[in-house]
């Protein structure tokens, strides 16, 4: 799986391409934790170009989001196809992440919230 | 005492040839006495308000004809053996639903016949299909090769054919006699014998008592001949039997003949199609279909348990309630058996304890994120609420012949005004009455959806069949009826849901 990462200020941003399932979640995981490791404290993934996720990808996110809880960091998802808004909502972990629609938006939120 | 009777039956008779006014039975004088044999639909005790009361299609005839030829009757429960052993001494004046043979002229007077009997051949449905005989001889010909138990009641009748079939020697049917067409069905049922003989209306209405067990005629008749009310020769006056085929006719001619004839026939041919396995599951399904919506709304809107029973309950049973109230019948249906309640309990039961359960794992379990991302997929193909709708349009369909046929047995009259209105009010009455409670304003069943219309039209269609059809031709058609009527409220129902018709606007 192709992970790009990029910094907007001090928000790490990580696109994951393709499907999140078990053939690939490792890469991912990897990619997730060497940025947490490297000091990242405020993550947003952006799902706009992830196809589909199954729930050892949602196993990486809670565990990510429980690592960086301690430190006082977040982690956001934004750009997630309808179809995964609604997994989320309908599954309930859509209150263990602060969802959002645009990436855009994710940003301002997760800097401001921060601020 | 019995030449009371006939003198009193003689003035009678001159009255009315002579064209004056007929008096009234003359009180203390005694009423005919006949001796009747528990056989449903022509004979039996039917209850209501607690009380047991003496009914049935030849009951009622021979009530309209002295009715109309001012002959005072009473009936007494002596079993066929004594209603013709009564007839015979001369110690009973009448006996009900006799074929006029040889023998029994020699100690029988017969009124002019008031029906028709047909005796067939009932079988399990699959036997139906396994034995191939198109004529009477090919039949006892497949029953003898096939080494056949077959049933019959102790001294009845079954025409000449039968008679030489069963005498001759050698026979290799097994032929058992009992006292009732309620046993031989019991023996069928339990694997005791193979078959049995019974009037056509007999074993169809046995058939459609229990949806446990079901039979079937075969399609070739065994014996078909008209029945006759029989008086005794040693008891009764000719005069009183030719008064009472003048009642018979005025009976005929008044109408009331074909609305007894209505009222017993149709519900027998009716419940033979209500009575069977697939209809019964499809009546359960309805049922917990229209159950569901009721979880499906209490849960929506945050009611409690005892809400969600209420909610649940009135869809399923309500409206079945309201039209037993409606045309009076009694005891209310569902009272008769527990089992729609309890599908009721069930249902919320199980509404309960999935939805506990999804709370608690929503959330927190990861497979519940395969999960709702299978639902999820799944909704694409096809909605959640348009597999509910589907179930719930069998319901409809389902409880619209029960209103139909419920309005028929009942004797509601006429039926093209109470069948349409029972076939809606059960099918559609008990969601509207549940969306009364919730107080919604929107009631779609009132303002938008075409619900209880589809119900109200087929209902009335299937009534005027009901009205119309000579139910004594063919009981199938009475089958391929509620077919055609299932089949047009499930695809109309299907049709308003695909393309999203709403109801006309006021």
């Amino acid at each position: 799986m192709e992970v790009h990462e990029s910094a907007v200020g001090d928000v790490r941003v990580l696109a994951p391409r393709g499907s999140l399932d078990s053939t690939t979640v490792r890469a991912f995981d990897r990619a997730l934790n060497d940025t947490i490791d490297r000091g990242a404290r405020l993550i947003l993934i952006d799902g706009n170009g992830l196809e589909m996720m199954t729930s050892v990808g949602l196993r990486v996110l809670l565990t990510a989001a429980k690592r960086l809880q301690p430190m006082g960091g977040r982690l956001a998802l934004c750009g997630l196809s309808a179809h995964l808004v609604n997994v989320f909502a309908l599954s309930g972990f859509d209150k263990m992440f602060a969802i959002y629609r645009a990436c855009d938006e994710g940003l301002a939120a997760i800097r401001g919230e921060r601020g | 005492m019995k030449r009371i009777a006939v003198a009193l039956a003689a003035l009678i008779a001159s009255g009315w040839s002579s064209g004056v006014a007929l008096p009234q039975p003359a009180p203390g004088t005694h009423p005919l006495e006949i001796g009747w044999d528990a056989r449903d639909p022509y004979q039996f005790l039917d209850r209501a308000g607690g009380q047991e009361f003496l009914t049935g299609l030849d009951i009622e005839i021979v009530r309209a004809a002295a009715r109309h030829s001012n002959l005072a009757i009473s009936f007494e429960s002596v079993g066929w053996a004594g209603a013709l052993e009564g007839v015979r001494s001369g110690s009973r004046d009448a006996a009900l639903g006799v074929f006029r043979l040889p023998d029994r002229e020699t100690y029988g007077l017969f009124s002019d016949p008031y029906r028709v009997e047909q005796d067939s051949l009932f079988l399990r449905p699959d036997d139906v299909r396994d034995l191939q005989a198109r004529s009477l001889p090919e039949l006892f010909d497949e029953l003898a090769r096939r080494r056949f138990r077959l049933g019959v009641v102790e001294g009845y009748y079954y025409g000449p054919e039968f008679a030489a079939f069963a005498g001759a020697p050698g026979s290799a049917v097994l032929v058992s006699a009992v006292a009732s067409d309620s046993e031989n069905f019991a023996r069928l049922a339990d694997g005791s014998i193979d078959g049995f003989l019974a009037d056509r209306l007999v074993g169809l209405r046995l058939s459609g008592l229990t949806a446990r067990f079901s039979v079937r005629p075969h399609p070739v008749v065994v014996y078909t001949a008209p029945v006759h009310v029989m008086f005794s020769r040693a008891a009764t006056d000719p005069r009183i039997v030719e008064q009472f085929n003048r009642g018979l006719a005025t009976a005929r001619t008044s109408g009331d003949y074909d609305r007894i004839v209505r009222r017993f026939t149709g519900p027998v041919l009716i419940s033979a199609v209500t009575g069977t396995r697939w209809f019964f599951t499809l009546d359960v399904i309805g049922t917990i279909a229209f159950a569901i919506s009721g979880v499906l709304i209490a849960r929506k809107e945050g009611y409690s348990v005892f809400g969600a029973v209420v909610l649940a309950a009135l869809p399923a049973v309500g409206g079945g309630i309201v039209r037993d109230l409606l045309i009076g019948r009694r005891p209310i249906g569902v009272v008769r058996g527990p089992l729609y309640l309890l599908l009721v309990l069930a249902t919320v039961a199980v509404g309960f304890v999935v939805y506990f359960a999804l709370d608690r794992a929503r959330g927190r379990f990861l497979f519940m994120f395969d999960l709702s991302s299978w639902i999820v997929r799944m909704s694409r193909v096809v909605l959640p609420r348009d597999v509910f709708e589907l179930f719930d349009a069998l319901g409809l369909a389902a409880f619209t012949v029960t209103g139909v046929a419920i309005a028929s047995s009942a004797g509601a009259e006429p039926l093209l005004l109470w069948g349409p209105i029972c076939g809606a009010l059960t099918g559609a009455g008990g969601g509207i009455l549940r969306d009364v409670i919730r107080a919604d304003a929107q009631n779609p069943a009132l303002k938008t959806s075409l619900y209880a219309e589809i119900a109200l039209v087929w209902a009335f269609l299937m009534s005027i069949f009901l009205q119309f059809q000579d139910l004594s031709s063919d009981p199938d058609h009475v089958r391929i009826a509620i077919l055609a009527t299932m089949t047009g409220v499930f695809v109309t129902r299907t049709v308003v849901i695909a393309k999203k018709l709403a109801s006309p606007r006021f």
